[in-house]
């Protein structure tokens, strides 16, 4: 039987034990809290997809230009104060350019004629989850 | 020696509390739900779908499933595929009255009709040859009074019938149809299936703004859906729902200003002009084809006549914008009391 009294029990935890314990605890606690990510996720870059497996990415944090090919002509997409938009384009309505500006991770504008797919990345879950409109 | 004895029972504790958090944590991570988002272009539109389980290996095959689904509704449902049962509809023979059709797409008709019957023909399949008379190019003339009387007279759901058990359909010699209104829904709906039969946890399918969520979000708390600003960049606000679907038809979608004028695609039947009044009609219901013709039904009914229809209808909620240039109201059914915000966010 071990009986810890006042003399034993400082003889028991070192230092090295206390601080042993503590990142335990702080390890346990980090656990359980870490994955109870909440919502509102700030996009960081931009994925455009064209015509013929075109790819390029591009920063939210700077702003840039891309030109990307289509079947239809030049569409163009800009990033402005960490969001992007269509800022022209060679498609009949126009649907992608009224489409305006997007921010949000997972969120895209969209050119079907002219094959353009323009689609937000970042971290975290997105403040919404899809966009009716 | 007693010390050195409980400083080993210590040390030994610790080692195995350390296991003990490793394999909870191991645990918690192999529960943890994985999610998985991919995109299409489809029914001409992106579609997105998003699908979410702990399970990652079910997550692929659910999705390419569902894209499967998408894919068969848009080569049969579709005006503008010479191989399509929409196509071989409208490009019948004359004399050929009574056609058997692809079953998705006599299953959208059926619904078509009942939504046609509802709305007291708000809703109308048959209004293809009206369709074909509006460009809305910048420029592009306007239709002629004559031209919309022309078409006018072709338009009408009653001239359409569909056999309940051998699903022939019957069509008056002139008519046209075309699902474009409903079929996008359809397609979500069929997508929503494929994906429930997999097993998946949770799922938000998205195509272009037509959009069905499955069980809910890892958090547990409600999905949330923007409602896009009519009139210019972001959001008008989010609905925050639970399991169902979000459509919208807009005056912004499809449209031209000639000499100050809006003229945009939610066309009245029987008029043949575009609706007046309304600026966009979100529509929440629990099927997304629903969600998807009932839109574009309350925005042709207007205001007041559309928020009636969805008050005594059963499970249907609205969100409808009134104005012309500029937002005058914005009308929210009873049922999404308290589940819409005004927002900023885009």
């Amino acid at each position: 039987m071990v009986r810890l009294t006042k003399g034993a029990g400082r003889g028991i935890m070192t230092p090295a034990d206390r601080l042993l314990l503590l990142f335990m605890v702080a390890a346990a606690l980090l656990m359980f809290v870490l994955p109870l990510g909440g919502r509102g996720g700030r996009g960081h870059s931009v994925v455009v997809e064209g015509a013929g497996g075109f790819l390029e990415t591009m920063s939210l944090m700077e702003d840039g230009e891309l030109v990307v090919p289509g079947p239809k002509g030049d569409t163009i997409v800009v990033v402005e104060a960490g969001r992007v938009r269509i800022d022209s384009s060679p498609c009949r309505q126009h649907i992608c350019i009224r489409m305006g500006r997007i921010s949000t991770p997972g969120s895209s504008i969209v050119c079907v004629p002219n094959e353009v797919v323009v689609t937000v990345r970042g971290e975290g879950r997105p403040a919404i989850d899809a966009v009716t409109r | 020696m007693n010390a050195s004895r409980t400083r080993t029972a210590w040390q030994i504790a610790a080692v195995v509390l350390i296991v003990v958090l490793m394999v909870i944590f191991a645990v918690r991570k192999a529960n943890e739900p994985k999610t998985l988002t991919e995109h299409k272009l489809l029914m001409g539109t992106i579609v997105k779908i998003t699908a979410i389980d702990p399970d990652e290996r079910i997550l692929q095959g659910a999705i390419d499933e569902a894209f499967a689904a998408i894919a068969h509704l848009d080569s049969v449902a579709t005006r503008f595929s010479p191989r399509s049962a929409v196509e071989a509809i409208n490009s019948r023979s004359p004399g050929e009255e009574r056609l058997y059709i692809d079953l998705d797409v006599s299953t959208i008709i059926c619904r078509s009709q009942a939504i046609s019957l509802m709305t007291d023909g708000a809703f109308d399949v048959t209004v293809a040859p009206l369709i074909d008379l509006w460009v809305f190019d910048e420029g592009a003339d306007l239709p002629s009074d004559t031209e919309i009387r022309e078409a006018l007279s072709t338009v009408g759901y009653g001239r359409i019938r569909l056999h309940p058990t051998t699903g022939a359909l019957t069509l008056a010699t002139d008519v046209h149809i075309d699902l474009d209104g409903i079929a996008k829904g359809r397609a979500v709906d069929k997508a929503y299936d494929r994906l429930r039969i997999a097993g998946v946890d949770a799922a938000v399918i998205d195509a272009g703004g037509d959009v069905r969520m499955l069980g809910l979000p890892p958090d547990g708390e409600s999905w949330r859906v923007g409602l896009k600003h009519p009139r210019r960049d972001g959001l008008l606000g989010v609905l925050s729902l639970g399991n169902g679907s979000v459509a919208t038809s807009g005056d912004y979608q499809r449209f031209m200003i000639k000499d100050g004028v809006r003229y945009h695609h939610i066309l009245d039947p029987s008029t043949g002009l575009p609706a007046r009044g309304i600026v966009s009609v979100t529509i929440v219901t629990e099927r997304c084809e629903d969600a998807d013709a009932l839109a574009t039904a309350v925005f042709v009914l207007g205001a007041r006549r559309g928020m009636r229809f969805v008050e005594r209808t059963d499970g249907v909620e609205a969100v409808i914008v009134t104005g012309s240039e500029e937002i005058e109201e914005i009308l929210i059914s009873s049922g999404l009391d308290g589940r819409f915000e005004r927002s900023e966010l885009d």
